[in-house]
């Protein structure tokens, strides 16, 4: 079955700074502010119509590599001094940022979270496509987010050998089927762009891809 | 009975593995499970040192000649996944097979005591020198087992293994790979321990999934992995006939309070096997045994199969504890032996039923041809998942 492009959010820098001092963003992560910033701009390109029409049912898959290891850390770090802290724990979890965007978005469809080092986001396009190839959802929004551990780059750096991305990123597609799922159709989804540089970024295929249809 | 068809493209089980507290295999699990015993200490199930050291041992003598140096999260994992392939004759894998793992935390074995040490002392040096990311115990695997096939590590916290389960189904369906291991492993860690405590999930005594006077969840450890081929065979254990996931979009920790999420993702599983809410012998629950989530997917379960001549619910938790992103595949393996046995599970503790609901729990085990079990899996930001499992005689002669 032919997977499909429809749509394509990446974040931008000022929309992050702009959510960072909202409210309701007060305790999230550093992914998770990323992440909405993506999906508010992917979100921001659809008709309303087709919203209203197919947004509870949309599937989000996440590809991260470290996922919310940085709010683990210091939860970790944090339990001798303060103890163990709620509101930090439920962002521990290396799927707390796919929750937190479900929440924010009301996305009631299927969800899951990848992880696959530097493909993490290649590996979630992939996934996407399974699940509408295999009919398990009709649209697929595929989000990749990332961003290491703060204070850990030195070591990053040695183990990769190369200098790695060090700086928080995300981006956004949204994938269906055939027919687009009612939505016109950027491009045919032929498979995730590969990616190989740095070792601990998983948001990069996702971000290529955004990126190839922004300019196309 | 009723019959699958082969429209419904159900995937055949034909090999699985487990490791858990009750012991090395599925049968010291299963036998653990029908003795309704907790094998809880103050409340967390840890395997202990000599269960860990005959894994590694067992390991060696598989022919793993490093195994002493394995983290207890891969030797967990590898030891599933050789049972498993054993168990389905599988000799070894090839490029063209797959390999889809859940897990929640991996490795976090091997840095959290430094970061918790750099807490205590100030002194952040070497801090992140045994640093790993999730995938990196997952690339360790596949060395070992020197695969180059399609893999997936899923990461949906307490759905994390029966999600990859349903992946690896699909990929099979998809033509992806033409077999494919699915499982899952989770260690006890200080990050979940004091995380759950903290959320004042935790009963220091043995947990009593749907009792009207639970205390809370038992935290525990383990892997199971299965071994799954395409439709028919006639070594097959059980089928994979359906798969539903879902998103609460409600709260980061809390499931939706009227079971909507775990609603839908049952609904998606009996709708993608082509089965009614009839033909579901037993649900085989979550039923962690905190008040949300028994009473979320209690709720969800009455919605969908009503009260008159529903399936019997059980869970089997109160036995073996939660094992977190492991937690779906490990139970499954008792679903495979219900299915097997024709026997309807009673749920360990559970002596006067929550008031707020109104479940078919068998007050003892009993035997029953078991047709159809589903099993259900309710993670953290609410993530929810359903496995439909049935019995091998559950597949349709026609059209074969």
């Amino acid at each position: 079955m032919k997977v499909t492009c429809l749509a394509y959010g990446i974040a931008r820098e000022t929309s992050v700074a702009a959510l960072a001092t909202q409210p309701e963003f007060r305790k999230a992560t550093r992914n998770m502010i990323y992440a909405c910033a993506a999906v508010g701009e992917l979100m921001g390109s659809l008709p309303n119509a087709w919203l209203e029409q197919n947004l509870s049912q949309m599937a989000v898959v996440v590809g991260t590599s470290e996922g919310e290891l940085n709010t683990t850390f210091h939860f970790l770090k944090g339990l001798p001094s303060a103890g163990a802290r709620p509101f930090l724990f439920q962002s521990s979890l290396h799927n707390a940022t796919l929750g937190f965007v479900t929440q924010k978005f009301k996305l009631r469809g299927p969800g899951l979270t990848v992880s696959d080092s530097h493909q993490s986001g290649e590996t979630a396009l992939e996934t996407a496509a399974t699940l509408i190839r295999s009919g398990v959802a009709g649209h697929v929004l595929v989000l990749g987010v990332d961003g290491i551990v703060e204070g850990a780059e030195e070591e990053f750096a040695k183990r990769s050998m190369t200098a790695a991305k060090l700086s928080a990123g995300s981006a956004a597609v949204l994938l269906g089927g055939p027919d687009g799922s009612g939505l016109p159709i950027l491009a045919d989804f032929v498979g995730a762009p590969e990616t190989t540089e740095p070792l601990h970024y998983g948001a990069q295929a996702v971000e290529r891809l955004a990126e190839a249809l922004r300019q196309s | 009975m009723s019959k699958l068809t082969e429209n419904s493209q159900p995937v055949a089980i034909t090999g699985l593995g487990a490791v858990s507290k009750a012991g090395i295999g599925a049968l010291p699990l299963w036998e653990a499970t029908l003795l309704g015993a907790s094998l809880a200490s103050e409340g967390l199930l840890s395997l202990s040192e000599g269960q860990r050291h005959s894994l590694v041992t067992d390991l060696k003598q598989r022919g793993f000649d490093g195994a002493e140096s394995l983290s207890l999260f891969e030797a967990l994992t590898l030891h599933s996944i050789v049972q498993a392939m054993t168990a389905a004759g599988w000799d070894q894998l090839t490029s063209d097979d797959g390999l889809v793992l859940g897990t929640t935390t991996g490795n976090i074995l091997l840095w959290e005591g430094d970061v918790i040490r750099s807490g205590e002392t100030g002194n952040t040096d070497g801090v992140f020198a045994n640093y790993q990311s999730l995938a990196e115990a997952f690339k360790a695997l596949r060395g070992l087992l020197k695969f180059s096939g399609p893999s997936l590590l899923v990461a949906t916290a307490c759905s994390s293994s029966t999600q990859a389960m349903g992946l690896g189904a699909s990929w099979i369906r998809e033509g992806k790979v033409k077999r494919c291991l699915v499982g899952g492993a989770e260690v006890l860690s200080r990050l979940t321990v004091e995380g759950f405590r903290c959320l004042q999930l935790l009963s220091p005594v043995p947990s009593t999934p749907f009792d009207q006077n639970r205390k809370g969840i038992n935290l525990s450890e383990g892997s199971a992995f299965f071994c799954l081929e395409p439709k028919r065979s006639s070594r097959a254990v059980a089928y994979l006939s359906g798969f539903g996931m879902s998103s609460d979009a409600y709260h980061l920790t809390a499931p939706h309070p009227e079971g909507q999420g775990c609603f839908e993702s049952m609904k998606g599983a009996l709708e993608s096997a082509g089965i009614s809410p009839s033909e579901v012998t037993a649900i085989h629950a979550h039923g962690t045994g905190s008040t949300a989530n028994d009473l979320t997917e209690g709720l969800a379960v009455q919605r969908l199969f009503g009260t008159e001549n529903a399936p019997w619910v059980f869970s089997t938790k109160g036995v073996h504890g939660h094992a977190l992103g492991a937690s779906g595949a490990l139970e499954s393996v008792l679903s495979v032996s219900a299915l097997q046995k024709g026997l309807v599970l009673c749920t360990a503790g559970l002596t006067q039923a929550d008031s707020r609901l109104s479940l078919r729990h068998a007050t003892q085990t009993f035997s029953t041809p078991v047709t159809h079990v589903l099993k259900n899996s309710l993670g953290f930001g609410g993530a929810n998942a359903s496995l439909l499992l049935s019995h091998p005689n559950s597949l349709s002669e026609e059209g074969t």
